[in-house]
């Protein structure tokens, strides 16, 4: 059986490598959309960790469009305005990826999956440069470690996708 | 005859694959493109990033990170105009002293005792002290401020902050025991008595900043965002004050009348001048607004 029949004429590595990392965004994804949905995350400073993954996580950077929080006596700030939370826009992000890097979706033929999954990399890979722009550039180097995950995940992504459907060899004539 | 259309489709095989070639090359050549591109922007960014550090740095090499706080910054901050006071109200303030019941009052020298555990490293820390100093200034008389700044290593890096330390503060209406537990680098620097650190630890979850207003009030995290002091010295934030508009008077002022509520809770209203004045009655009233509005 030739590459083209048993792969849908992608490299071989394109599948499993590609499910691999979208599984790892996934969990990472996932416990983002933890964090930014945990009441016990606190605006503290804590006696043993310097780092705090709430900074970014309840930012208004973590909306998408960025938000203006309400300049009211609140404990906590929240939100206002219409606005969905970045953190879920990376899980169905991933979710979408993981069903579009199926094996048997790699093995389709049809065009339309294909540029789906390059657009929707694509789209990612935009999305995570923002996001490092927010972390590096608007929060002063503020960086949740599972953010970069994600970014280094996506970026992979995009590097496998692109170069997968690049090398993808012709039906047979 | 037969020949001649075996060779015909040959030679349209032939240009079929080499059409395909073709197509896989421009196909490789866009994805090798789109792959550098991505490359470049991510350097680009990190770049970005080092220079606007380096800017940083040196935009903090104006100011100390500790010793004395410089007479003209104290003036700034222990005199703001009241004028500044009223016209900010509540201001921008996100947070303010949360009521709290069934703690017994805190009292020192028979005075309402207000209990301030900080930490240098902070960076919420250091956005509180500029509130703090300012609204207890107006009860009472500060003396050994100091400065410093935040951790390079946290949140809102380095933001420079006045720094409790060494400060002593006296006022015929209230105590203040500020202690700043941790040093820049997180080793422990003043120690808390067992029945403050019982109160650091049962009310404040350990957390910093933490206030804890004889018993009636805390306060257990930011009342704003610190990132506004940003890139700032403390020459620079303190000589903001005087300028209501400015989104940092919105701040820390703001901040400051909220504080002052609860103070003149503690004071029975005194000083009167204090309590009755325009930008402490807004930010009461804001702050019943809030309370009404959460319930």
């Amino acid at each position: 059986m030739t590459r083209a029949a048993s792969t849908g004429g992608v490299p071989r590595w394109a599948a499993p490598v590609s499910m691999v990392l979208c599984v790892l965004g996934l969990a990472d994804a996932a416990y983002l959309v933890y964090e930014h949905y945990d009441q016990s995350a606190t605006f503290l400073c804590s006696e043993s960790a310097h780092i705090n993954c709430a900074a970014v996580t309840t930012s208004r950077y973590s909306w998408m469009p960025p938000t203006h929080f309400q300049a009211g006596l609140l404990e906590k700030p929240h939100h206002v305005g219409f606005g969905i939370p970045v953190s879920d826009l990376g899980l169905v992000f991933f979710l979408v990826m993981t069903v579009l890097c199926l094996p048997a979706m790699w093995r389709h033929r049809s065009a339309l999956v294909s540029r789906a999954r390059l657009a929707l990399v694509s789209l990612g890979v935009l999305s995570a440069l923002y996001l490092v722009w927010v972390e590096l550039i608007a929060l002063h180097g503020t960086i949740c470690l599972y953010c970069p995950g994600v970014h280094l995940i996506t970026l992979a992504l995009f590097i496998l996708v692109v170069l997968a459907t690049a090398l993808r060899e012709p039906e047979p004539v | 005859m037969a020949k001649k259309q075996e060779l015909n489709e040959r030679r349209a095989r032939a240009a079929a694959i080499q059409a395909a070639q073709a197509r896989r090359a421009r196909a490789m050549t866009l994805a090798v493109g789109a792959i550098v591109v991505v490359v470049v922007l991510v350097l680009g960014l990190l770049l970005a990033y080092g220079l606007k550090k380096n800017h940083d740095k040196s935009v903090a090499k104006g100011s100390t990170y500790s010793g004395a706080a410089p007479a003209a910054v104290v003036d700034a901050v222990t005199n703001v105009p009241t004028s500044v006071y009223d016209s900010v109200g509540a201001g921008t303030a996100q947070g303010a002293p949360v009521a709290m019941t069934g703690q017994p009052a805190m009292t020192e020298d028979g005075k309402p005792r207000v209990l301030y555990v900080g930490a240098e490293f902070c960076p919420y820390c250091a956005a509180e002290r500029w509130a703090l100093t300012t609204a207890l200034s107006r009860f009472g008389t500060f003396k050994g401020i100091g400065v410093t700044r935040s951790s390079s290593t946290d949140t809102d890096p380095n933001t420079a902050t006045l720094d409790f330390k060494d400060a002593t503060y006296t006022s015929k209406y209230l105590t203040f025991a500020p202690f700043e537990y941790e040093d820049r680098k997180g080793n422990l620097l003043q120690k808390l008595s067992s029945s403050d650190d019982k109160l650091f630890t049962s009310i404040g979850n350990s957390g910093f900043p933490f206030v804890d207003f004889a018993g009636k009030y805390k306060i257990t995290g930011p009342q704003y965002d610190a990132s506004v002091l940003a890139g700032l010295t403390q020459t620079q934030i303190a000589s903001k004050l005087k300028d209501a508009s400015s989104p940092i008077t919105k701040s820390v002022i703001g901040s400051a009348n909220l504080v002052s509520v609860a103070l003149c809770d503690l004071t029975g209203n005194k000083p009167t001048a204090v309590c009755t004045s325009a930008g402490v009655k807004t930010a009461a009233a804001a702050l019943k607004a809030a309370s009404k509005g959460s319930k």
